[in-house]
């Protein structure tokens, strides 16, 4: 074997390394990411499915539901926090969606923002309908609520909230289309 | 020296009380409701700011204290809780429950869009019932369904919705045909359309007849156990058994109400019908030696 032939197949060598090497960081990386995700990021929805009717919730439907109820409740109060509402269409539809952008639009123009610290959500689930496409769900949320004006915060908040939440599918994803404050239930 | 204290604590007091005269304090009105001007009482003296926060809602306003505020109702269409706060020389924080206008709106869930007949509990329907600024009527509301069909009478029933919400099961009538199934609250209602279709066909029953070298099997017009006519298109098998061992099926699709094969003539056989999971008669043909 010559000189020359030996340092292309060292060279080969490195790069099918170096390759390998890349291929493997760049699937470790989301898995990292992924893992060490802090339960801040996660919203705590706790789920009594109990009484819903008129349809009995499958365990795999139920948890599904919690994980995206989570998640339109974390995208809620990024979108109120920093007046964005991009965040709001991966979670919210219709009704609900188009009054969350209405209230972020308004908070933009008057210069206001609510900052939320969420201390979880207990859930009861009140309707299944037969064709498994629409739950309500009545939702007690612990809720720190701060009420900024610029950076300035003007009052804060600090009380048992109480939700009427309609989730519907969407594309094989559950979003949710009501969501109405009440007093109490 | 007691009565130099007793006036100086007299005068502090006085103090204390005008300084509590003069704080912002707010008055809300007993209740309220979506789309309907609101007037809010304040206390106190001098300028504050008014913020409002709430479903759909953001508002920041300047306010003189001891006057009232009106707010229009295009700004509270939104139901639900909001926050008001008023800031000045104190905050202080209120709520405010508006609560949904009368029912104007249905989004009606109506399933499945095909059904067979006089079959029990089959038909669902479930009525979200909102007002016109699209909140959901959490009131207990009564909501009407209706399931009609043409010469099939009208079955009718009155659900009362809780959280905004009416669901039901029907069964389907025993005439076949277009369904309306409204469903209805206050002035609001919505209809969907059930195609009740022909159950499976019911007392099969056939003839056969010779012509030329074939044998004919032909079937009375073929119903439901309802009596409506089954489509056409359904299939209907006919199976031909001679004593020698030799079958003979036959596919035929019912046309105009009737299915008709064409059998080979075998001697000392059998001929049976079927539909689905339903038998027919049994002729037997022929003439053994």
């Amino acid at each position: 074997m010559t000189a020359t032939s030996r340092h292309a197949e060292y060279v080969l060598r490195i790069v099918l390394i170096l390759t390998g090497l890349f291929l493997v960081l760049s699937g470790c990386l989301p898995l990292y990411h992924a893992l060490a995700a802090s339960p801040d990021d996660q919203i705590q929805v706790r789920m009594n499915a109990a009484q819903i009717a008129p349809r009995q919730l499958e365990e795999v439907v139920g948890r599904a539901i919690v994980q995206q109820y989570s998640r339109a409740w974390k995208n809620l109060e990024t979108a109120l926090d920093q007046n964005n509402t991009e965040v709001l269409g991966e979670s919210f539809v219709g009704y609900a969606h188009d009054k969350l952008t209405a209230q972020v639009v308004a908070q933009k123009k008057a210069g206001l923002s609510m900052r939320y610290v969420d201390h979880g959500h207990q859930v009861d689930g009140i309707l299944y309908s037969r064709d498994g496409s629409a739950v309500e769900l009545r939702d007690t949320a612990q809720l720190e609520i701060q009420y900024l004006d610029g950076s300035k915060v003007v009052a804060t908040e600090n009380t048992p909230l109480h939700y009427v939440a309609v989730i519907t599918l969407v594309d094989d994803r559950w979003k949710v289309r009501v969501l109405d404050s009440v007093p109490s239930f | 020296m007691n009565r130099l204290f007793l006036y100086l604590l007299m005068i502090v007091m006085c103090v204390f009380a005008a300084g509590v005269a003069r704080a912002a304090d707010i008055k809300l009105p007993d209740h309220a409701v979506a789309g309907q001007d609101v007037t809010i009482g304040t206390s106190g003296d001098g300028s504050a700011t008014l913020y409002i926060f709430g479903p759909g809602q953001a508002i920041k306003r300047s306010i003189s204290l001891g006057h009232e505020i009106s707010l229009k109702g295009q700004e509270l269409r939104n139901a639900g809780v909001y926050t008001l706060i008023v800031t000045g020389d104190n905050t202080v924080t209120r709520q405010l429950n508006v609560q949904a206008a009368a029912p104007a709106k249905i989004n009606f869930l109506a399933r499945p869009s095909r059904v067979p007949v006089a079959r029990p509990n089959v038909i669902t329907g479930t009525a979200f019932v909102f007002d016109e600024f699209q909140n959901l009527v959490l009131a207990p509301t009564p909501v009407k369904f209706d399931l009609s069909v043409k010469d099939g009478g009208t079955t009718s029933r009155t659900v009362p919705s809780k959280f905004g919400v009416a669901y039901i099961d029907l069964g389907s009538s025993s005439k076949e045909g277009a369904a309306q199934f409204v469903a209805s609250a206050g002035q609001a209602n919505v209809r969907r359309v059930i195609q009740q279709v022909a159950a499976d066909p019911c007392s099969l029953r056939m003839s056969l007849h010779r012509e030329k070298e074939w044998l004919i099997a032909e079937t009375a017009p073929v119903r439901d156990c309802s009596g409506n006519p089954v489509p056409d298109g359904t299939i209907v098998t006919f199976i031909e058994q001679s004593s020698n061992g030799g079958r003979s099926t036959v596919d035929a699709r019912i046309k105009k109400g009737i299915a008709r094969a064409q059998l080979p003539v075998q001697p000392n056989a059998t001929v049976t019908v079927a539909a689905g999971v339903v038998l027919g008669n049994e002729v037997r043909v022929g003439g053994g030696e």
